[in-house]
């Protein structure tokens, strides 16, 4: 699976740049963020605080409020690109063809109104068809969701739900119109590891039964191994690798991957001592300068400082972000564009050093 | 130093009422929360023991009720030979210099309105110690938790999460306690700071001679840190064993389906995922018999009816004690694979295979960078 | 990473230089920055600057003495219009020469614009007494039963704050100074001054305000980590309270103190205007307004209009200032979590 697709992608977002103009200053939460999305296949974006993975989601339904902007980029949904739909336009899609699932099941249901009718709203809201027919529906969706009871739950409160409920809630509200993509954001990070199994079972089983296609966003590595076909890890506002699962895992290419992977606990292994990532995650007002991860990473070299490497094939199939990275041909004339120096194709003697693009 | 174990406790209860309101409970409205019920554990001096278990299970509530921020029903807490439970107010104050906690959410638990040199100094005003030498001592402190003491005036939400729960740790270690509770430490923060604080905790705990009592929902993160493991399920501990013991041989059947629904960064172990269906029942109306029954895979007639005590585990090593009737029935050794693992060699720093023209490139060029 | 190094490797994996946290601002430099972005909130701080600078400098700002009856000229009578020269007698009933009331004078022919001063003294002393006393103790009382919560202290504490509560302001301190009569009261060889009595009793059905307010901001704050911190590192309820819990609540008090000068204001005239207030000499905007009540229709505006501009004016500015302090305060803005 680590070779992408042939077909033409349901999503295809390129560039994609949002800004948040605060106080403090710009904060480039998406900083030319580029992935695609295939029919069926489940995509998982995976990032820690500061990556930019849920602005990003939101950019994708132009759901970015003030002061933050989508500067610039493309979002092709089946060819169209959604950040010239008016908002009209971007109204029928969402929930409809392209449908959002947030993280907290506290606050994403209104507490004044049963869960049936929450659902049923949003079925009405897109389809012209009678309560009844909603109703009876909205049934059929929360037994699909695994929610037990159905016909007398139907008329439940938020707060009668437990948490987990309230999620498989969500989900069915999000299913309801039989959408084409789903963006599933840190769905189960609020939840109990057996609850999150239990989430990810109904979602895997729906995937099926709706042929929809899901992008996941999380902070879990180990959610994205359990669930994700293709990764793109988002560190700094953009994506610095891009793979199969399977290939990911095995050997991440870039240094902020491979660091992840060396830091996290495994149930596998008792060391006692982990290794860390040196440093902090970044602040989006303030991005390191070249790559943004270079001052926590181990391969920095000087070039890192001032060269901000795009994200580029490695290998068939998947991408990487880092200069060092192998397989990442930097040419000549991309380095000289960019205002690095690259001298001759040849190790660089210290003759031209320092003198040549001032 | 003697053997006795550094803090034993024993029968503890905690139940909360469910109404709020005074007059409520003067007209004797109550639902009782058996929050914490009967749990009795064991900590040796300089060991770790993690308590884990999924939300509900009542793991924060026996680190409060032995703290006495939640004053226990029942039971008894032996801190050093002295009942905890027992001791006056002004007592407990004089204590509470050799037990401290590091909470969860660090930016919830600095005073947002307070420098962080404040924070830190707090504890040795309120115990009087280290009169005139306060402001050496933050900047010591800070140092040991790896913090750099120039920003001992900034205040915490100048700090990243990583940062602020390094300031949470030195004013724990401020009054110099022989005992800490790590209630989840590490779960509010990046995946990529967590090892950081977990190697710092591990530090600190050889460094000052520190027993620790570290509560997470995270096995993972408990197989790293402790040495013997309690786990929780709706107020009970189900099965105590060593670190190893458990991890390699968990008896409970709660613990294998809570090993199993972890979900490990290996796609292969991954996919595996088990689901363990139903969720924790409510402590208002808890299932009769073993607690975990409408959810066991395994569970019998019987346990409906039979509430297990915690027992040795038959031939089991490490102090195994599990509380399941039908304990001797499964096969030992079903735990996690203990793989001789090769993650560490795999993603090494060593083992990056840098693209050799570039490093080449690299090397020679560090001068012209600065022009950017 | 060798694990010998284990006890000394631990600060270089911290913070490098350029993940330092940022430049440093004090507290006030933080709410400076917010509270001056909204122009209002500058203009309700300049209002109310003006306001209590002119109370506190009255007797050097105020032409004339509040009390002094100048005679109208020939022929007419008092209320006088803007700009009349007045004249001017001495202790023994001789003209002494003239004097300007730049915005007229009253039925007694005292200088509106001195009691206007005048009356804004008193105005501001009694708004600021009332909203003082109140917060003062239903800041306590909201305090003490928000920490107790759910105990006895708390129902009792709050069930008296009901009681308080339920008593419409105005009327309570009708009933309350006619009880005790308005004026100043004697108690053996001990007096209470009028101006006490005046702000104790408009004072007192603000009390709940401020506890229930204080009591929820506290609550608030127990829910937060922090306190357990220091109960768990021995800290008294006292110590709790007053250093750890008090500076958080500090905020949303003095907005509530702030928001609560307004009505004070509103208050202290209603009072006056019915007579129970301030007495008589004794400058008061709403005494002012009440006596020129009966020559609105007859033409003489300026005698009721500078004193209620006056009034509006302060409210105006309280309002303008509590919402800029509570935007500028407001704990969302403190700028720790994005």
């Amino acid at each position: 699976m680590s070779a992408e697709p042939d077909e033409q992608p349901v999503l295809e977002i390129r560039d994609l740049v949002t800004r948040f103009y605060t106080d403090e200053g710009t904060v480039k939460a998406v900083d030319g963020s580029s992935f695609d999305l295939y029919e069926g296949e489940t995509l998982g974006i995976v990032g820690e605080s500061g990556s930019g993975k849920s602005v990003t989601a939101l950019s994708m339904l132009q759901l970015v409020d003030s002061p933050g902007r989508i500067e610039r980029g493309s979002v092709r949904y089946r060819g169209d690109d959604l950040l010239e739909k008016s908002e009209a336009e971007m109204r029928s899609i969402r929930g409809n063809d392209i449908a959002m699932m947030f993280q907290d099941p506290m606050t994403s249901l209104n507490p004044v109104f049963t869960v049936g009718d929450q659902i049923s709203r949003v079925i009405k809201t897109h389809q012209d068809v009678s309560d009844a027919t909603a109703r009876e529906r909205t049934i059929e969706l929360m037994a699909d969701v695994g929610i037990p009871e159905p016909t007398s739950r139907v008329d439940n409160y938020p707060h009668q739900f437990s948490g987990g409920m309230r999620q498989r809630a969500l989900l069915a509200m999000a299913i309801s119109c039989e959408p084409d993509v789903l963006i599933a954001d840190e769905p189960t990070t609020a939840l109990d590891v057996t609850i999150e199994a239990q989430i990810f079972n109904v979602l895997d089983k729906l995937q099926e039964k709706y042929g929809m296609s899901i992008i996941l966003i999380t902070h879990d590595l180990g959610v994205v191994a359990g669930t994700c076909d293709r990764v793109a890890v988002a560190y700094g506002g953009r994506v610095v690798e891009r793979a199969g699962v399977d290939a990911l895992f095995e050997n991440p290419r870039h240094p902020y991957t491979r660091g992840l992977m060396r830091s996290i606990p495994r149930l596998t292994d008792d060391t006692d001592r982990l290794t860390p990532v040196k440093g902090d995650v970044p602040n989006l007002t303030d991005l390191p300068s070249g790559c943004s991860f270079h001052p926590r990473c181990p391969h920095a070299t000087a070039e890192c400082e001032s060269y901000d490497p795009e994200l580029r094939e490695v290998e068939p199939g998947r991408e990487a972000a880092c200069l060092h990275a192998r397989g990442y041909n930097l040419s000549k004339s991309t380095i000289e564009t960019e205002g690095v120096q690259a001298d001759g194709g040849s190790p660089v003697t210290p003759a031209t050093d320092g003198g040549a693009s001032q | 130093m003697s053997d006795d174990p550094l803090l034993s406790v024993s029968g503890l209860h905690k139940y909360f009422t469910q109404n709020d309101g005074f007059i409520d409970r003067l007209l004797g409205a109550d639902e009782t929360v058996k929050a914490v019920n009967g749990v009795s554990f064991d900590i040796e001096r300089g060991e770790t023991l993690g308590l884990v278990g999924e939300s509900g299970s009542g793991k924060s509530t026996t680190a409060r009720s032995v703290l006495r921020l939640d004053e226990p029903t029942k039971g008894t807490v032996s801190y050093d030979g002295t009942d905890l439970t027992a001791l006056s107010d002004r007592e407990m104050t004089e204590m509470r210099k050799r037990i401290q906690i590091v909470f969860q959410d660090p930016a919830s638990s600095l005073n947002r309105r307070k420098t962080v040199g404040q924070i830190i100094k707090q504890p040795m005003e309120i115990h009087g110690l280290y009169e005139g030498e306060r402001d050496a001592r933050v900047d010591e402190l800070m140092e040991t938790v790896g913090l750099p003491p120039q920003y001992s005036n900034r205040y915490p939400h100048e700090f990243s999460g990583g940062q602020r729960q390094r300031v949470g740790i030195a004013r724990a270690l401020a009054v110099d306690p022989d005992f800490i509770v790590a209630d989840e430490p590490v779960s509010a923060l990046d995946v990529s700071i967590q090892a950081q604080i977990l190697n710092l905790l591990e530090d600190l705990q050889a460094e000052f001679d520190l027993t620790l009592l570290f509560i997470a929902h995270d096995l993972s993160v408990i197989r790293h840190v402790c040495d013997r493991v309690a786990v929780m399920y709706l107020g009970e501990i189900v099965e105590l064993a060593d670190a190893d013991e458990l991890f390699s041989n968990p008896q409970h059947p709660y613990t294998r389906a809570l090993l199993g629904a972890i979900p490990q960064p290996v796609p292969e172990l991954a996919r595996q995922r088990q689901v363990l269906e139903g969720e924790v029942p409510s402590p208002l109306d808890p299932p009769s018999g073993c607690s975990f029954n409408p959810r066991c895979p395994e569970a019998t007639e019987e346990c409906t009816s039979v509430d297990p005590t915690l027992d040795d585990v038959a031939g089991a090593t490490g102090g195994h004690q599990a509380a399941c009737i039908h304990v001797d029935e499964f096969e030992v050794g079903a735990g996690v694979p203990s793989a001789a693992q090769d993650v560490d060699e795999r993603f090494s720093i060593e083992n990056f295979d840098a693209e050799p023209t570039l490093a080449t490139d690299g090397r020679g060029r560090s001068g012209g960078d600065d022009d950017r | 990473m060798e694990t010998n190094m284990a006890t000394t490797d631990h600060t270089d994996e911290a913070v490098p230089a350029a993940q330092a946290p940022g430049t440093h601002h004090s507290q006030f430099e933080m709410f400076w920055k917010e509270f001056r972005k909204n122009t209002l909130s500058l203009v309700g701080t300049a209002i109310i600057l003006t306001m209590l600078l002119t109370a506190l400098l009255a007797p050097f700002l105020a032409p004339h003495d509040p009390t002094t009856q100048f005679e109208a000229p020939d022929g007419e009578h008092n209320p006088m219009p803007m700009g009349t020269e007045m004249i001017v007698e001495n202790d023994a009933g001789e003209v002494v020469g003239t004097t300007t009331a730049y915005l007229g004078t009253d039925h007694h022919g005292r200088d509106i614009l001195s009691r206007i001063i005048y009356g804004l003294r008193t105005l501001m002393t009694v708004s600021l007494g009332v909203v003082g006393f109140a917060m003062a103790l239903g800041v306590t009382a909201g305090a003490i039963a928000g920490y107790y919560r759910n105990t006895w202290v708390d129902e009792v504490v709050m069930r008296f704050m009901d009681i308080l509560f339920s008593f419409p302001s105005l009327i309570l301190a009708i009933a309350v100074l006619g009880v005790l009569g308005v004026g100043s009261t004697e108690y053996g060889s001990f007096t209470l001054p009028n101006i006490v009595k005046v702000i104790a009793v408009i004072g007192v059905v603000y009390i709940p305000s401020f506890a229930r307010v204080m009591r929820g901001s506290v609550l608030k704050e127990m829910e937060e980590d922090y306190v357990d911190a220091a109960k768990s590192l021995g800290a008294s309820d006292r110590h709790i309270l007053v250093k750890d819990i008090a500076v958080n609540t500090l905020p949303t008090v003095v907005v509530q103190g702030t928001l609560y000068m307004g009505t004070a204001v509103l208050a202290s005239a209603a009072l006056s205007f019915l007579g129970l207030g301030i007495q008589p000499p004794n400058a008061s905007l709403g005494l002012m307004l009440s006596n020129a009540r009966g020559y609105l229709y007859s033409g003489e505006w300026w005698y009721s209009v500078f004193p209620g501009l006056v009034i509006v004016v302060t409210i105006l500015g309280f309002n303008l200032l509590g919402d800029g302090l509570r935007d500028a305060l407001d704990p969302r803005n403190d700028g720790g979590e994005r």
